[in-house]
C-alpha cells in the first residue's frame, strides 16, 4: 500500500537534523552559548524546507506527530556534539496544549540517548490561537519540574506573542528575525527593540535576537543591550559532526574563554564571529 | 533539453508552475509536458502540502486537480479561493474529470482563469500554464 506523505515525513530518518549555534554577545567576541536543533523534512521533496514542514503540519493538524518526529531526529543526531552544550529544541505551543504525553516522550526520548535534561530549552512556537490553556501550563510545569527550561520563540511576530508571553512567564525570549534583520538601518526596528528590552527588564527575562547577519546589526545589538545572537554571521544551521569539528577546532585556540550562559557553567567552547 | 529551448531559458523568465495531483503518474506527465516547454514545475501530492509551499513560495501559474482521492472537490476549490486571494495575479487552471458546468463556474468564481476537462490535448493545457493573465484577451 502507499504511504501518504504524513507516513513518509515520520519515518526513521526521514527528517534531519542540523544546528545553529546561539552567542553571547556582550563580549567584543561572541562565544557559543547553545546550539539549536534544527528539522529538514526528506531531501529532495518540498517539505525540506523547515518552514514548508512545519506549515504542512499545521495544515493537517498534525503538529504533535511532526514536532515528535523532529526532536528525536535531533536529539539522536545531538549525541555528536560536545557534551553538556546546552540544546535548543522547537515546539508547538498546539503540540503542549493537545499532545499529554509529550513531556514523558521528551524525557524518554531524551534519556535513551544520553542526554541530560538540564541541558534543554524548548522554545515554544505559536501560530495559532491555541485554547488548551489548561493542558498548556499543566504541560509548561512538567517540563519545568523535569529541569527542562522553556523559551518563547518567534517574539515580535505570531499570533498573540503578548498573551503568550502572560500565559508562559518566560525568562527566554527569542526575538523574530522580521525584528533583527536590518535594525542597525531603520530607527522604527530599535525602537521596537528597545520596547521588547524594557519589556524583558520588568520581567527579568534575557533575549535572543534571530537572524543576525551582518556586523552592523550586531553592532547595534549590543547597544541595545541584547544578550544573544543566532544567526548567519555566526554560522549557518550545519550538521552536529560539522559544527562539533568546528568548535573544537576553535577551543584549541590560544585562549579559551568560558561561556557565560548563566544556566550552564560548565560549557567552555569558544566561537569567533565572521 | 533542446538546444532552442535551453537558449530560450537562458533569456526569458522560466514560468514558474505549481502541479498539485495525487497520482504520480499524471504529475510526471505534466511535469514533462511543461518543463519541455520551459517551465519550472514543483509538484505536490496534496492539498494541504501545496497550501503550505504557496504559504512561502510565489509561483506564476498553479494547477490544481479537483478529483483528489478522498476529497469531495470543496477542499480544491478552497485551495484555488485562498490562493486566488493570496496572490491575485497567479495563473490558476483546474483540471477535472467532472464535466457538471455549475462545478466549472464555482471555480472560475472563485479565483481560476481556467477549467481543463482530462482527456483534453495536454498542448491547449500547457499553453493555458504558461499565458500570463495579463495577456488573456478580455
Amino acid at each position: 500500500m502507499i504511504k501518504s506523505l504524513m507516513e513518509r515525513v515520520i519515518e526513521p530518518g526521514a527528517i534531519t537534523a542540523l544546528f545553529q549555534p546561539i552567542l553571547g554577545i556582550s563580549d567584543d567576541e561572541p562565544r557559543i552559548v547553545a546550539v539549536e536543533g534544527l528539522a529538514r523534512g526528506p531531501k529532495g521533496s518540498t517539505l525540506e524546507s523547515p518552514d514548508i514542514l512545519f506549515e504542512f503540519a499545521r495544515r493537517k493538524n498534525e503538529e504533535s506527530i511532526v514536532d515528535r518526529a523532529a526532536i528525536s531526529s535531533i536529539l539522536r543526531e545531538a549525541r555528536k556534539l560536545p557534551p553538556d552544550l546546552a540544546l535548543h529544541l522547537n515546539v508547538h505551543a498546539s503540540t503542549l496544549g493537545r499532545d499529554g504525553r509529550f513531556v514523558e516522550f521528551l524525557r524518554k526520548t531524551a534519556s535513551s540517548v544520553g542526554i541530560d535534561l538540564q541541558r534543554l530549552t524548548l522554545e515554544i512556537v505559536e501560530h495559532s490561537n491555541f485554547i488548551e490553556e489548561e493542558n498548556f501550563l499543566a504541560a509548561l510545569a512538567e517540563l519545568r519540574n523535569s529541569g527542562i527550561s522553556v523559551a518563547l520563540d518567534d517574539v515580535g511576530v505570531g499570533t498573540s506573542n503578548f498573551r503568550m508571553m502572560l500565559i508562559t512567564r518566560q525568562t527566554m525570549l527569542k526575538i523574530d528575525r522580521y525584528l533583527v534583520s536590518g535594525v542597525s538601518r531603520d530607527t522604527y526596528q530599535q525602537a521596537t527593540m528597545r520596547a521588547i528590552r524594557l519589556l524583558a527588564d520588568q520581567v527579568h527575562a534575557e533575549l535572543v535576537a534571530e537572524g543576525v547577519d551582518n556586523q552592523e546589526d550586531l553592532r547595534t545589538l549590543r547597544t541595545l543591550g541584547i544578550e544573544y545572537a543566532q544567526g548567519f554571521l555566526f554560522s549557518r544551521p550545519r550538521t552536529a559532526e560539522d559544527l562539533t569539528a568546528s568548535m573544537v577546532q576553535q577551543s584549541l585556540a590560544p585562549t579559551p574563554k568560558v561561556s557565560v550562559w548563566a544556566a550552564r557553567p560548565n560549557l567552555s567552547l569558544v566561537a569567533h564571529a565572521g | 533539453m533542446t538546444q532552442a529551448t535551453a537558449l530560450h531559458a537562458a533569456v526569458v523568465p522560466q514560468t514558474e508552475v505549481l502541479v498539485v495531483d495525487d497520482d504520480q503518474a499524471t504529475r510526471d506527465l505534466l511535469r514533462t509536458a511543461l518543463s519541455r516547454s520551459g517551465c519550472r514545475v514543483t509538484c505536490a501530492e496534496e492539498l494541504e502540502e501545496a497550501g503550505a509551499i504557496l504559504e512561502y513560495r510565489d509561483y506564476d501559474a498553479l494547477c490544481v486537480d479537483l478529483d483528489l482521492r478522498g476529497l469531495s472537490g470543496l477542499e480544491g476549490l478552497d485551495l484555488v479561493r485562498q490562493a486566488h486571494i493570496r496572490s491575485p495575479r497567479l495563473n490558476i487552471v483546474v483540471q477535472t474529470g467532472n464535466g457538471d458546468p455549475d462545478v466549472h463556474r464555482a471555480c472560475l468564481d472563485l479565483g481560476a482563469r481556467a477549467v481543463f476537462v482530462k482527456g483534453q490535448p495536454l498542448a491547449g493545457f500547457v499553453s493555458l500554464m504558461q499565458t500570463p493573465l495579463k495577456e488573456v484577451a478580455s
